[in-house]
């Protein structure tokens, strides 16, 4: 009865469940057959534009080279999403084989984990006949060993020096150092001196840092992992000598500041940090920071580069740091076009100077012997003709130094077990067998099999 | 008068699901978007990472069957301990606490001629709702170690910098449940606020009148009235606090010397980083059993306590 009254004054809750339910339905269906939208009479236009997409993070040096690739080709759509988290889901999508983009800017290590397992386009042929345009260290970071194939096309150079500034370093009392005989005990002394003066020549944050490591390996011609992938040689003797010359530099005392933080932009500002190790990439990031909007700091002009000291052992003068470059994997719908980007992007001297804008340096030699690349200039270099001194430091770049699938793991323990050893708690011996035994598992699950 | 008569035990009942089914119908579908968002979205994964737990698969390429491998490997990892050891080092300095300040705060923002009573209830509040990534942010200018505000006042007192963030491990875990504390506070404080306020006044006029001080009446009163919430935030907080992740990973990333590395940061590691997916389902499945474990022991504790 109660029923009967409600249904007369308004909807039951039964009713209005009902109600509501083939709202929702209807519209659900409604949703799923609705058409797609398609061009309204007519035919299609005569040349459909073919996507071209470019995964990569902001600002990217890649999408300053899209422009001149689009005017050549104008049947190109330049698509680059800079998605975040962008090396979960292009794994997440290979792994799917589908939804992948068409370019990726990988860094080695992930280039040859996924050249390893057949994620990515075998690019032997098209560089088959141009590698003598590349460093060998760079080829090698494309060659997957245990296919035999390219799956990469050799990108940023990477290399890197000792950025200082020049009047700070005269005002320390080290203006007529002498970069090119310069060694390792020069440095240290050098830094311990400027120290105590108040000024810092390199950073060396107290929770470790792992880049220098692999700057002094490189220098010394020595690799964390064997070309092939599957041996660790981290903890060989001139892994020992490296980490030898990591303390040595703790000793002589960096600025303790988190690398590229909020208070190191500000000590590099203030005068405080003087110098630092850094890949040559880092201009870009060095512009930003010092050549405010309101024009250009105190320090515009002043800075330059020098190469890594030497010293004993030490067999080449740069590091390497960074260093991605462009894959396309084997889901891709247009490898097509990727594989024409690539070359222009980073196979030809227009393409390269584009990207070159940025900071990068395109591995391409004729580039780097080309005006558009020596010419450039930056504000914090001033006059300096800054790219001369990179394209000598190219020469400097060991072949022997590998970051295969695998590297990942050695160089994560490093960083962390490296204090330690900076600290005198174990000897530098000790610390780089614990390296190796904390390094082997993850490296055994990681390398390429 | 209508009886019923039940069909006898063990007899199949087809036609009652049909009957339920289509007397019910649209009310199951009411309720089927929780279901299918569940199956889709949490069981299935379940159940897929469990089997992962057993294999080796790097999120591409053929997926390996290896056994208890996985779970073997992770009580191996020597960065799992000190994970662990970090984490209850957390989860122990963090709650008890955490309550006994929240609980104090909330005393003192229930005195009834507190002046400014709203703007204090509201500025405890205010961090809870703020977004942990920018208070990580702000807080790791306040301590940075070289430059920060903290050893700035410091040395301008004439005191000794502490190297707050990457020098020291235990100054970097307080610093860590500094953060904890002033971000999930206000929280704490809302329900213990909340629990002061539903105490019935009469119990405090009765307690005066028969002679009790007012340190006996916050004894034998309002502690005791108070337990059900602590009973609800031991277990929740210490649920959240085995979980910790946000606030380590951005204010030191796990350093120094993995001093502030929690189970989560180092499963992140795993799966994330090491894209080692088979590793990390099996820690996962640990780490799920621990916490009921641990909240397991914790309900028949206070339930004993209560």
């Amino acid at each position: 009865m109660a029923e009967v009254q409600q249904s007369k004054t308004g909807l039951s809750r039964r009713q209005f469940m009902r109600v509501s339910g083939g709202v929702v339905g209807a519209a659900f269906l409604a949703a799923c057959v609705a058409p797609s939208a398609a061009p309204q009479g007519g035919s299609a236009p005569a040349t459909e534009a073919k996507e071209l997409i470019f995964w990569g993070h902001d600002q990217h040096p890649i999408d300053l080279a899209a422009g001149g690739f689009i005017e050549a080709n104008p049947d190109v759509e330049w698509v680059s999403p800079h998605p975040a988290d962008r090396g979960e889901k292009i794994v997440a999508a290979m792994a799917a084989g589908s939804g992948v983009p068409d370019l990726y800017w990988a860094e080695a290590t992930e280039a040859q984990d996924w050249g390893c397992n057949a994620l990515l386009t075998d690019l032997t042929t098209e560089l088959e006949g141009v590698k003598d345009q590349y460093h060998p260290l760079k080829l090698n970071e494309a060659f997957v060993a245990k296919t035999g194939h390219y799956v990469g096309w050799p990108g940023d150079i990477s290399v890197s020096g000792w950025y200082y500034r020049e009047d700070k370093l005269a005002e320390a009392g080290f203006g007529d150092t002498d970069f090119e005989t310069w060694t390792w005990a020069d440095f240290y002394e050098m830094a311990a001196a400027m120290k105590e003066q108040g000024m810092y020549a390199f950073v060396f944050p107290a929770d470790g840092w792992g880049a220098l490591f692999m700057f002094a390996l490189h220098q010394l011609g020595g690799t964390a992992v064997s070309q092939d992938g599957q041996t660790m040689t981290v903890g060989d003797e001139l892994g020992v000598a490296a980490m030898q010359i990591v303390k040595n530099l703790w000793d002589a005392g960096g600025l303790d500041v988190g690398w590229w933080s909020a208070p190191y932009w500000a000590a590099l500002k203030d005068g405080e940090l003087v110098g630092d190790f850094a890949a040559a990439w880092a201009r870009g990031f060095w512009e930003a920071q010092l050549a405010g909007e309101g024009g250009d700091s105190e320090s515009a002009g002043q800075w330059r580069i020098a190469k890594f000291p030497g010293g004993d052992g030490i067999k080449y003068r740069t590091g390497i740091w960074g260093g991605a470059q462009l894959i396309t994997p084997a889901a891709a719908a247009n490898t097509e076009g990727a594989i024409e980007f690539m070359k222009y992007a980073l196979g030809s001297v227009e393409g390269a100077a584009r990207c070159g804008e940025w900071g990068i340096i395109p591995s391409y030699r004729p580039y780097l012997e080309s005006q558009e690349f020596t010419g450039m200039r930056s504000k914090i270099f001033g006059d300096w003709a800054f790219n001369e001194f990179w394209r000598e430091q190219e020469k400097e770049l060991s072949a022997e130094f590998y970051r295969p699938a695998g590297w990942g793991a050695i160089s994560t323990v490093v960083q962390r077990e490296m204090v330690p050893i900076m600290l005198g708690e174990v000897s530098v011996e000790d610390g780089m067998a614990r390296i190796v035994e904390l390094s082997t598992p993850d490296f055994e699950r990681t390398r390429c099999m | 008068m209508a009886v019923t008569a039940l069909p006898p035990r063990g007899v199949a009942r087809p036609t009652n699901w049909r009957k339920i089914l289509a007397r019910h119908w649209l009310d199951y579908l009411f309720i089927a978007p929780f279901f299918i968002t569940f199956i889709i979205f949490k069981l299935y994964p379940l159940v897929w990472a469990f089997q992962l737990s057993f294999s080796r698969w790097r999120g591409f390429g053929p997926m390996t069957w290896v056994g208890w491998e996985n779970y073997q490997y992770v009580f191996k990892d020597p960065y799992v301990v000190q994970s662990l050891v970090n984490t209850l080092q957390f989860a122990y300095i963090l709650l008890p606490t955490g309550i006994f300040l929240s609980i104090v705060l909330a005393v003192f923002l229930n005195m009834r001629k507190l002046p400014g009573k709203g703007v204090f209830r509201t500025l405890y509040f205010l961090p809870y709702v703020t977004s942990s990534v920018i208070v990580a942010i702000v807080f790791t200018q306040l301590f940075d170690d070289h430059m920060g505000w903290v050893n700035r006042g410091l040395e301008a007192m004439g005191l000794e910098a502490v190297p707050w963030l990457r020098g020291s491990p235990w100054a970097a875990k307080w610093v860590v449940i500094m953060l904890t504390h002033w971000g999930g506070l206000g929280y704490n404080v809302l329900l213990f606020l909340g629990g002061l306020q539903s105490i019935d006044n009469e119990l405090y006029e009765a307690a005066r009148i028969d002679g009790a001080n007012e340190w006996q009446i916050f004894w034998r009163i309002t502690l005791p009235l108070l337990y059900p919430i602590i009973f609800f935030l031991t277990i929740i907080a210490t649920i959240g606090l085995l979980n910790m992740f946000n606030q380590p990973y951005m204010l030191t990333a796990g350093g120094p010397r993995g001093a502030t590395e929690t189970l989560m940061m180092r499963l992140y590691e795993m799966g994330i980083g090491g894209q080692r997916y088979g590793d990390a389902s099996a820690f996962g499945f640990l780490i799920g059993i621990l916490v009921i474990g641990i909240s397991v022991v914790q309900l028949r504790v206070l339930r004993r306590g209560s």
